[in-house]
This record gives structure tokens, C-alpha cells and sequence, in this order.
């Protein structure tokens, strides 16, 4: 298990981490999702060991580990851009972690290596583990190729291989996917997934992608601005988001904000039928998500605009008569009216979130159905 | 009448590869094809008359005690000059990279005072060598000297005038070469260094190996290719230092090229030098992409 304790990292005297603490439990798939720029890729990189923190501590297993470097703390990573060595074989790639901790250098020297007594049984036993990985991600037939004659989604899988073929005390992924193409993705989303449940070891994510997030992991940090908006599992996230920005990114169609002031009853004009308790007269930001909001006979009266046909599915653009514009999903065998016909949507008041209008805080109080 | 499509499409290419194919036979090709010419003929310039004397003057080069230390000598002069050369610009290049994240000015200040003998001229500086290198009042001497150390005779001296010459050749390409592999050094990606970093290569030697010679392996084959070439050329220093001597210990094959064209009118000869050198600079140049390039770009 890996914990930040109050991390905080500046650049010159730019921070980029204000105070960062939290814990990946052993055996989790921890994601840290977030916009680029937010810190993510920086807090990752501090759990490595690649950058320092200008303040705080990193524990790994409950040992301070904050001086340590990368190999003394034993993580694997995989990066972005796969980082594999282009002069060696998909084999040498994956076997030279172990080569570099289990040979002495003289052993490693090529040639000269296979001299030294003992150093033919390790060999041996580094290229037994070699094949076993690289049959775990279906690389057998590509051992002997150079990275350069490799697509995206096999430098992938070798550099997978490379993070499994040790046994670390901590897999550190960050943006692992954000290269290849959508279909690939979701399939080595699954794969990966499997992997970690296969290894029992603890998987910190990084990814800027919240339905990769959503998707793999069971812990889900989101960050903004250098700060942990909120974590907990992607459930939380997507029912209670702890603010508005939380709200705005996570879920895959963006959710509908709407700026009110409430009236004295808790109602607004906006969306009638609803009424806050406990919020009378406040400034709100109200968040619907289009998945919430969908055609129905009665509810709130709004014109159309134009239908994102998806298959399984309709965007449905609308205005309401003040103006505000809506997004809506209906099913996708939905008769939509005339562009510019009218409608009414249907919305369940214990789907609707609230926020504070200054701060974007989520607010404690529920909206609830009262009669029209 | 309009051309059908194909003719005027080959027009444009006529149109725009011509002139060039034109300049380049003109320039380059006519010009080398007259000196395999003449290198079988006995032309003298100024002369009306020639006669072919087959690989004579080829046989006289390789014969001949003069142009066989020519050759020598370029050979002795290429070994020195390219391991040197190479070797010690990339240290300096390490060095200069790893100095410019902590002291961007001490780096900037060092890079450029190592560039100064490229952005000299080296007639110039063979001025001040000469200076340096004289035997009784030049300061190398007087600091050997003081050091109760012998002091020979650096370009006088038979058996140590090459390499003399080479150590000023690998003072006048270092700078040159740091300036490429500082370049090549900056273009490894610094992922690299952190996935070796993960996989335990910690140590400056390990990382050196892992990541820093596979990543340059393009940048070494051109440094190699340029060095070689250089060397292979060396006339300046021979030419304002020594002029081949003493007895010739200092002849190199552009010396010699020069001296029998230029001083004794020996056309003939001349080309056959001409020839030979530039068979040797196509022969290297195509080894060393052939060998290496197949290694460096790790295809």
C-alpha cells in the first residue's frame, strides 16, 4: 500500500500539488482521474520516485520512502509514450528488469557473460519468466522483433510486460491507453483490468479519461487544480459528486447546469414541479444530467432544437422558454417533433444535484416533487 | 494543341530536376571523369601534348617510397584523428549536458569556448601552434621544461610530427563533434532515462548503456562519417606547419596532390592522387552506412 502524506510540489514557485495526502490500499485499482494540467501525471511520478515532493512524506508499505529512488522502492511503471529501448527485442525489453537486479555487470556484458559461473542457470531462468509473461499478453511471436516493427497496442503489451515480468511492489500506469486507437482501448481497458485482479497487486491509473476510470478501477481520485476534488468509487463519483467540477467531468454526456436563485417556497421558475428544502432564497447551481432528463408527457416545457441521433440513443438539444439550453437523452426510437416543436421533460427530483452558487460545494439539501 | 497528360507531366519534371541534373553534370561529374582521364596520361600543365601511360602513375603511387608514406601517413593520421575526435567530444558533450541543468551559463560558456577552433580559421590558428609547439621558446616546451620533463622537437621531429598534426586535427573537430552529439543528446526522450530508472539501471554507467549509446547510435554514425572525411582531408595544418616534412615524415595524400600538381605541374600524377583518394573517401563513407546504418536505426 502507497500513501502521500500531505504532498505538495512546487516548480520554481509554481505549485502544482497543494497538499496532497491519500492512500491506494494493497490490492485496489486506484485511478486519479483529472483534466490535463491538474497534477495527476506530477502525483504519480512522486509515488515513483522520478520527482521529489517540495514538502510532505511518500510511505510505501508503512516505510518512509519519500528519498528513495524508483528501483530501490521497487514499483513498475508504464508510461504514455511505452518508453520501450529501441535496440532490443521485445525479449531483451521485458527481460531487462530482471537483468539489470538479478546479474551482476559482468554478467551482463554480452559474450563475456555466459563465462561467468552461475550466470547461464540465471539467464535460463530469466527467459523461462520472459516467456511465461509474454505468453500472459500474447506476445510469444513477436520476441524477437525490434519495438520499431511493433503497432501501438503491441509496444503496449510490451510494455505491460515489462511492469509484469518483476514482481513490484506497486504497478504505477500513467495514460497508458491514450495512444492507441478507441476500439483497442476499451479492449486492453478490460485486460488490464483483468491483469491487476490476476496479480492481486495494487494499480495506480492515471488517465484524463473518465469512462477508463470508471470502467476499471474500484477507487476513483479526481483531481482539479493540484487538489483531490473527491474519492471514492466510481458510483459516489457519478451519484454524489462533491462539486460542480466533479459533476462536469465525470459521466460520459455532460451534465446540464443551471444557475438559479431560489424563491422563498425553495422553487424556481426554471424547473417547476421541484422545490429545495433548506435552501430557501439561496444562490444554486442545479445539475441534471442528460441521462435524467428525458421526453416524457408532462414535466418541464421546453422547444427543440436539433437530435444527436447515436443508435441506442438521442441527444436531445431544447431551450427553454427563458432562454437556457438543455441537453436531453431520450431512446433511440424516439419520435422527436418538428425542429423548433414543442416539448416537455420529465425530470426525478432525487436525480437533481445542488450546488453552491460561489463556491461549487455540493450542498447538503434535496430537491423533492411538489405538485405544479 | 494541348500535350496529352503523361508528356506534360513528364515536362514538368524535365523542367524542374534539369537544370540541376545539368549543374551537377557540368560541375561534379564531367570534372571527375576528366580527372580519371588524365590520371592515365602523362599531362603536364602547360603542356601541348600528352601521352597514355596506363596505370603508371597509380603504380609510381603505390610503388614509390614518397607516395607510399603519403599513404601511410593519411592512414596513421585518419586512426588517430577519428577515435580522439569522436571519444573525446562525446565526453565533453556528457559532461556539458549534465552541466547545463544546474549552471546553464557555465554550459553555454564551455560550448562555445569549445566551438571556437570550428569558428576559427585554421590557417590562423596553425600560427599560434607553431608558436606553442617551437622547440626552445614555445610555451608547450617551456612548461615541459619546467617540469624537468624532455622537449622534443614537435614538428620536427620524424617520428612524432604525424601525430602532432593529429592532436591539432583533434583540437579542431572536438568542437564540432560536441556540438552534434549535444544535439543528438538532447533529442533522447527523457522517458527513456526514467523507464531505465524503473528498471533498475540507476547508476550513471548503466544508464550510459541502456539508454544514452543505443538513443545516439545515429548521431555516432554521422560524427563518424564527418570525422572521417575531415581527417582524410587534412592539408592545412601540413601545408602552413610542415609542408610533409621533415623528409617527407609529414606528407599526407592532399599534401602530396597539391605539391605534385600545383608546385611541379605533374597533372598526370596528380589525378591519379585525386582518384585514389576519392575512391578511398567513397569506399569508407558506403562501409560505414552499410555496416552501421543497419545497426543505429534498430529496424
Amino acid at each position: 500500500m502507497i500513501e502521500l502524506d500531505g504532498v505538495t510540489r512546487r516548480f520554481g514557485a509554481t505549485p502544482v500539488l497543494h497538499g496532497i495526502s491519500l492512500a491506494v490500499p494493497e490490492g485496489s485499482f486506484t485511478s486519479i482521474l483529472g483534466p490535463s494540467g491538474c497534477g495527476k501525471s506530477t502525483t504519480l511520478r512522486i509515488m515513483a520516485g522520478l520527482d521529489r515532493p517540495s514538502a510532505g512524506r511518500v510511505r510505501l508499505n508503512g516505510v518512509d520512502v519519500t528519498e528513495a529512488t524508483a528501483s530501490e522502492r521497487n514499483v513498475a511503471m508504464v508510461f504514455q509514450s511505452y518508453a520501450l529501448y529501441p535496440h532490443l527485442t521485445v525479449a531483451e525489453n521485458i527481460a531487462l528488469p530482471l537483468a539489470m537486479r538479478q546479474l551482476s555487470r559482468l554478467e551482463r556484458l554480452a559474450g563475456v557473460g555466459r563465462l561467468v559461473p552461475g550466470a547461464g542457470a540465471k539467464r535460463a531462468a530469466i527467459g523461462a519468466r520472459v516467456r511465461e509473461v509474454a505468453a500472459m499478453l500474447g506476445l510469444e511471436d513477436l520476441l524477437a522483433r525490434k519495438p520499431a516493427a511493433l503497432s501501438g497496442g503491441q509496444k503496449q503489451r510490451v510494455a505491460v510486460g515489462r511492469a509484469l515480468v518483476r514482481d513490484p511492489s506497486i504497478f504505477l500506469l500513467d495514460e497508458p491507453l491514450s495512444n492507441l486507437d478507441a476500439r483497442l482501448r476499451v479492449q486492453m481497458r478490460a485486460e488490464l483490468a483483468a491483469l491487476q485482479a490476476r496479480t492481486g497487486r495494487a494499480f495506480v491509473y492515471v488517465t484524463h479519461d473518465q469512462a477508463e476510470a470508471m470502467a476499471m478501477s474500484d477507487h476513483v481520485l479526481v483531481m482539479m487544480s493540484g487538489r483531490i476534488a473527491q474519492a471514492g468509487a466510481p458510483r459516489d463519483l457519478y451519484a454524489r459528486p462533491a462539486t460542480r467540477e466533479v459533476a462536469t467531468f465525470v459521466g460520459a454526456h455532460p451534465i446540464n447546469l443551471l444557475h438559479v436563485t431560489l424563491g422563498a417556497s425553495g422553487t424556481t421558475a426554471l424547473l417547476p414541479g421541484l422545490r429545495v428544502t433548506g435552501a430557501a432564497n439561496a444562490r444554486v447551481t442545479l445539475g441534471v444530467r442528460p441521462e435524467h432528463l428525458a421526453p416524457a408527457a408532462t414535466g418541464v416545457a421546453a422547444r427543440l432544437e436539433r437530435v444527436e441521433y447515436l443508435g441506442a440513443e438521442s441527444v436531445v438539444h431544447v431551450r427553454l422558454d427563458n432562454g437556457t439550453p438543455l441537453r436531453a437523452l431520450a431512446p433511440g426510437d424516439w419520435a422527436p417533433p418538428a425542429p423548433g416543436g414543442a416539448l416537455t421533460l420529465a425530470v426525478a427530483p432525487e436525480r437533481v444535484h445542488l450546488f453552491d452558487a460561489e463556491t461549487g460545494a455540493r450542498l447538503p439539501a434535496a430537491a423533492e416533487r411538489v405538485a405544479a | 494543341m494541348r500535350l496529352p497528360r503523361t508528356a506534360r507531366e513528364r515536362a514538368t519534371d524535365l523542367w524542374l530536376a534539369g537544370p540541376a541534373i545539368l549543374a551537377m553534370a557540368v560541375l561534379i561529374f564531367a570534372p571527375v571523369a576528366i580527372v580519371a582521364v588524365l590520371s592515365f596520361t602523362d599531362y603536364q600543365f602547360g603542356a601541348r601534348t600528352f601521352h597514355w601511360i596506363g596505370w603508371e602513375n597509380y603504380a609510381t603511387l603505390f610503388t614509390d617510397p614518397v607516395g607510399r608514406k603519403a599513404m601511410t601517413n593519411t592512414l596513421i593520421y585518419v586512426a588517430v584523428v577519428i577515435p580522439f575526435a569522436m571519444g573525446l567530444a562525446l565526453v565533453v558533450a556528457l559532461g556539458l549536458h549534465a552541466l547545463a541543468e544546474r549552471f546553464p551559463r557555465i554550459s553555454a560558456t564551455l560550448r562555445a569556448a569549445y566551438f571556437l577552433p570550428v569558428a576559427a580559421t585554421l590557417v590562423a590558428m596553425a600560427l599560434a601552434w607553431q608558436m606553442l609547439l617551437h622547440p626552445s621558446i614555445g610555451l608547450v616546451n617551456q612548461i615541459l621544461g619546467g617540469l624537468g620533463l624532455p622537449a622534443p622537437d614537435w614538428l620536427s621531429d620524424r617520428g612524432l610530427v604525424i601525430y602532432t598534426l593529429a592532436a591539432i586535427g583533434i583540437w579542431q573537430s572536438v568542437g564540432y563533434n560536441m556540438v552534434l552529439f549535444l544535439a543528438g543528446l538532447a533529442a533522447i526522450p527523457p522517458d527513456l532515462y526514467e523507464a531505465a530508472e524503473v528498471d533498475g539501471a540507476t547508476q550513471g554507467w548503466e544508464r550510459f548503456w541502456t539508454v544514452t549509446w543505443p538513443m545516439l547510435g545515429p548521431t555516432t554514425l554521422f560524427v563518424a562519417v564527418i570525422t572521417a572525411t575531415q581527417a582524410f582531408r587534412v592539408f592545412e595544418t601540413v601545408a602552413t606547419l610542415t609542408r610533409g616534412g621533415p623528409a617527407f615524415a609529414s606528407d599526407t595524400l592532399v599534401y602530396a596532390l597539391y605539391r605534385e600538381g600545383f608546385e611541379y605541374f605533374k597533372a598526370g600524377y596528380a589525378s591519379a592522387i585525386t582518384m585514389v583518394f576519392f575512391v578511398l573517401m567513397v569506399a569508407l563513407t558506403l562501409a560505414q552506412f552499410r555496416v552501421l546504418e543497419r545497426r543505429v536505426h534498430y529496424r
